[in-house]
């Protein structure tokens, strides 16, 4: 089933018409996108070190996920509606671009294991022994999302 | 005094491995695409202890703590960023130095540097008195504001160096 006609309604939108009509649009939403990704990476990053044994004096994983899970939740949605926003500008190039379709993919795969596994690693205050395995795999899971992301710019 | 940078920067560029990382279809999205991700290494450190500055987060453990688990991770970032943000710039010394925004950009960081200073060298010595308070005085939050605000121009004025805007 070909559904480059979804594609293609994508990039008629008006949503869609607007950023990638107006100068400023598709950088401004970008460069939100790119802060927005910076705080959830930046937060990963710390609970997911500490996850996978890095020393941070008595800092419980658990806690650390107390402090940021509303900016890690809020960074996401963020990323999301900016995502969504650019992909609507340039649907058509996306559905042509080898990195696009890894990169949802991975995204889908990054969300999923994050409010599933990756949470139950940081439930409680004893983290399961599996927990540095969480940890490393959400790293590499979401850095693989954004390199594909960056990727797409590129190919 | 402006054609001796721009000689540098066209002498930079030209040099034979500045050239070839620019003409190189790996080796340049590699090193931009570390120099992009590298941001969580540098700034989710910053981060957290500009949020615990500010009294939006770890308002139960004193802003001394906070520092001293957080602070050598940046500076490791900053290793990262600064490496590869230098291999970059090599590649396109004069795109660099015609672009405004990367100029706002070198400015930015220098202004956020002076911020991370003042408030190391000045305000923290004041820290004694409200390293365990979860609201810290006006100038420090202000400090811990500030450097989010500046780090997100860095950010948005490396990007769109990037654009050509």
């Amino acid at each position: 089933m070909n559904i480059y006609w979804f594609y293609q309604w994508c990039d008629s939108t008006r949503l869609g018409e607007w950023v990638r009509g107006n100068t400023w649009a598709f950088p401004l939403t970008e460069t939100v996108h790119i802060i927005a990704l910076t705080v959830l990476l930046g937060s990963l990053f710390v609970i997911d070190l500490r996850l996978m044994g890095a020393k941070m004096r008595d800092l419980v994983p658990a806690r650390m996920q107390k402090e940021l899970h509303s900016y890690i939740d809020w960074s996401i949605v963020v990323i999301l509606i900016t995502g969504i926003m650019l992909f609507l500008s340039e649907a058509s190039k996306a559905y042509s671009n080898a990195a696009f379709r890894p990169k949802v993919i991975l995204l889908a795969m990054a969300l999923v294991y994050h409010y599933t596994v990756h949470r139950r690693a940081l439930a409680t205050e004893q983290p399961p022994r599996w927990a540095p395995w969480a940890g490393a795999f959400s790293l590499i899971l979401w850095f693989s999302v954004g390199a594909a992301g960056r990727a797409i710019g590129f190919v | 005094m402006g054609t001796t940078i721009l000689g540098f920067c066209q002498w930079l560029q030209q040099l034979q491995w500045a050239t070839s990382l620019r003409e190189s279809s790996l080796a340049f999205p590699v090193i931009e695409g570390t120099h992009l991700l590298g941001l969580a290494f540098i700034l989710g450190p910053v981060l957290m202890f500009d949020l615990r500055l500010s009294g939006l987060a770890w308002r139960e453990h004193a802003v001394s703590k906070i520092a001293r688990i957080f602070v050598p991770y940046s500076l490791a970032g900053a290793v990262l960023m600064f490496g590869t943000g230098i291999l970059l710039f090599c590649s396109e010394a004069v795109k660099c130095y015609n672009s405004g925004w990367f100029r706002i950009k070198v400015v930015l960081l220098i202004v956020a540097a002076i911020n991370a200073l003042y408030f190391h060298t000045k305000t923290q010595s004041t820290w004694a008195a409200w390293d365990n308070r979860p609201t810290p005085p006006p100038n420090a939050r202000m400090a811990g504001v500030l450097s989010m605000v500046f780090w997100a121009g860095v950010l948005l004025a490396g990007r769109w160096t990037a654009y050509n805007l």
